[in-house]
């Protein structure tokens, strides 16, 4: 099946989609939820950690970056509108799960087909 | 430093020359058979076999998922998981032992146990971190990947059949693993399995493709010591077929698979790689190969993602395609029948089942659970051997022998 937006062949094909998505375990959807947001937020936190941990190591060998002037920055107009989008990206990655659609997931998998999906 | 095609292209002359110089006997002498310890790996064989994201933070977020997912396997509850396990079956006056309730209700039954419903609610929500997170890297540059794929579809080494007006049974478009898209409905299905597998899926033991070259390295030839030619059924992105190649540089290597992006990607994963091998999309309960054409078949994990029924088409189709003494090299998730691999049939057992059944979509794994797979082989003409090898890494493999 070729992409719907520029024709270029991607040989996928339409499929089941699962209801996996709306399932809840625990005593109500949003405790679920909550736990799902605070996994997310770990992966964040870890993320940046990980950045931090290799922007020390850069500095502490090259001795390139004036650790006051990291604290002391602010950031300029244009960085501040990319930033910002950065940051509503990852709100909408960790909280969107709040507001799921919840169903109860039983019986048989489902058989009916979607389209599939897009690049 | 060397850059990943830098090395490539040095491995690969290196190979060809190997190739070359075994080639000119080939039909008089053992198949070319190269040993490689998937464990301890050259920095060369990282290099070929990683596949890490270009950002750092896409690394990382998979670095959490796999963290994580292994956290949360083992210690969610604590070492005394299995004693509230068992402190919460007996309140509720339940053996602990095996048991005859279904599947369905001994999962509802654990989740009453609070730690059990946490540990599920996060497996589940680690699964969907790991897949969204891998699928944003893709989708966030799609122009991207596409090009690059285009870019190997029509090149080699090895070569590329796509059929995408090709009937795809039902059983094959479900969104296995709860990969979004499955397997045919992403385009990029076969980089975000590979990506995300590769760190996360296998939690760290399959960062340089450990898995799938031991795999290949496991396989028994046949008595004769010719391999030839190798199929990969039901190949995915294509790791175990690649890994066949590089131990049998010689031999014609085959991968197909009913997920036309997984099959691609494959393709365009081998050229990165150089390796000559040939990758189509194509039912395995209808190969289209020729009587007698391989010394191999091999597949990991098909079997308990194909129906009962497909499965009695697939394994006369197996023995149809291989020559007489040539062998079938089976590797999947426990089966009745297979006493190597005793399955647990607990409440608890029985609910993880379902939880992997029902809630990370395989439809047809407790199918595959209760087919008596040896004798499913033996009803098809095979020779069953259950003999674990020493070089086996799992013991769950099953072979099948061709009578010659």
């Amino acid at each position: 099946m070729a992409d719907r937006k520029s024709n270029r062949p991607t040989y996928t094909a339409d499929y089941i989609k699962g209801d996996f998505e709306k399932a809840v375990y625990l005593d109500n959807a949003h405790t679920d939820n909550l736990m799902t947001a605070f996994l997310g937020l770990g992966a964040e936190h870890w993320a940046l950690r990980r950045r931090v941990m290799v922007l020390e190591k850069f500095m502490a060998e090259g001795n390139v970056i004036d650790p006051a002037l990291v604290e002391a920055y602010e950031p300029t107009p244009e960085e501040k509108v990319t930033w910002e989008a950065e940051r509503d990206d990852f709100i909408e990655r960790t909280f969107s799960v709040l507001t799921r659609a919840t169903n109860t997931v039983s019986g048989p998998v489902p058989t009916g087909k979607v389209p599939a999906r897009e690049p | 430093m060397l850059s990943r095609r830098t090395i490539l292209a040095t491995s690969a002359a290196a190979a060809a020359a190997v190739v070359t110089a075994a080639g000119t006997s080939q039909a008089s002498t053992p198949s070319l058979d190269i040993k490689i310890d998937p464990y301890n790996q050259t920095a060369e064989q990282k290099a070929l076999h990683t596949a890490r994201f270009e950002k750092l933070d896409q690394e990382s977020l998979m670095s959490f998922a796999e963290g994580f997912k292994s956290w949360n396997g083992k210690d969610l509850a604590g070492r005394g998981q299995r004693r509230i396990t068992n402190a919460f079956l007996r309140s509720k006056g339940l053996t602990i032992g095996r048991t005859e309730i279904g599947y369905e209700e001994c999962f509802n039954l654990m989740l009453d146990e609070p730690s059990f419903a946490a540990k599920i609610r996060f497996n589940r929500s680690a699964q969907a971190l790991m897949w969204d997170r891998a699928l944003r890297a893709f989708h966030g540059e799609p122009d991207r990947y596409l090009a690059l794929m285009e870019e190997t579809d029509n090149t080699g080494p090895g070569s590329l059949e796509l059929n995408p007006g090709m009937h795809l049974p039902d059983y094959t478009v479900h969104e296995i693993h709860a990969q979004p898209g499955g397997y045919v409905g992403d385009p990029f299905a076969g980089w975000i399995y590979h990506w995300a597998l590769t760190q996360a899926f296998y939690q760290a033991r399959n960062q340089y493709d450990e898995v799938f070259t031991a795999i290949a390295q496991d396989c028994p030839k046949p008595d004769d010591g010719q391999v030839r030619r190798i199929l990969d059924l039901g190949c995915g992105s294509g790791l175990s077929t690649m890994a066949y190649k590089e131990r049998f540089p010689n031999a014609e290597v085959w991968g197909i698979d009913a997920g036309g992006p997984m099959v691609r990607y494959g393709h365009y994963e081998a050229v990165q790689r150089n390796l000559d091998v040939h990758f189509a999309q194509r039912l395995a309960e209808d190969t289209r190969f020729p009587d007698g054409y391989f010394d191999i078949v091999s597949d990991y994990l098909l079997f308990h993602e194909v129906t009962v029924p497909a499965a009695q088409k697939i394994m006369p189709e197996i023995h149809r395609v291989l020559r007489p003494g040539g062998v079938f090299y089976h590797d999947d998730s426990p089966t009745i029948g297979n006493p190597n691999v005793p399955m647990s049939l607990t409440v608890y057992a029985k609910a993880r089942a379902w939880e992997d059944h029902r809630h990370n979509i395989e439809p047809w794994i407790l199918g595959y659970r209760h087919a008596d797979f040896p004798a499913l082989m033996r009803g098809s003409g095979f020779e069953v051997d259950l003999t674990i090898r020493q070089n086996v890494h799992r013991k769950r493999a099953i072979f099948g022998i061709k009578p010659a």
